[in-house]
């Protein structure tokens, strides 16, 4: 069960964090981003099984793959914005995590717009 | 890939740099206590920079992302 490793590691991570942040707060947040990427790397896998069934059920449905490797990109942007701008607020940084996360949003806006580009199409097909 | 002995690691190095770090301040040698506080931080952030690495590339192949 991956859902007690989860806990025995963020209650480690939580009392050595709580040792260390009062003296070194600097080596505190690299511990932290440490516990962040490893919970994540745990539930990876998982993540992993869940995308090729989607995938699959993609496939079979007929809808275009392009559109799909645009959902996975504005999962994976989202995800990784997240963590960045987390641990930037993290140290207190908040004008930086929320920079992050306008990047994040832009870049997914970006990578969307070939999916408004096909609403437009198909709403100008329906309308002439 | 689930290793906590990471966790250990840079707690220990946290203990051992601030006690490094209040022994100096101690002894009166400032900026020898600074140095110190800085080689902790960059072996922090090495250890950290490979896990990262490992992270990204392993969100792109689940991802399908090129």
């Amino acid at each position: 069960m991956d859902i007690f490793q989860v806990v025995a590691l963020g209650i480690v991570a939580s009392v050595a964090l709580l040792l260390i942040r009062k003296e070194r707060p600097e080596i505190s947040l690299g511990l932290s981003l440490v516990v962040g990427v490893m919970l994540f790397l745990v539930i990876l896998p998982r993540l992993r099984s869940v995308v090729a069934v989607f995938g699959t059920l993609a496939s079979e449905s007929g809808v275009e793959p392009l559109y799909f490797g645009i959902i996975l990109k504005v999962l994976a942007i989202s995800y990784i914005a997240d963590l960045g701008a987390s641990i930037c607020r993290d140290a207190g940084e908040e004008m930086v995590a929320s920079r992050v996360e306008m990047a994040g949003k832009i870049l997914i806006l970006v990578s969307a717009l070939p999916i408004v580009q096909e609403v437009l199409n198909v709403i100008r097909a329906l309308m002439s | 890939m689930l290793s906590v002995d990471l966790i250990f690691k840079i707690a220990g190095l946290a203990i051992i740099v601030s006690v490094l770090h209040s022994v100096l301040k101690q002894a009166g040698k400032e900026e020898y206590a600074w140095l110190v506080t800085l080689t902790g931080i960059v072996i922090v952030l090495t250890l950290v920079t490979g896990l990262v690495a490992e992270f990204f590339n392993s969100v792109r192949s689940t991802f399908q992302l090129p």
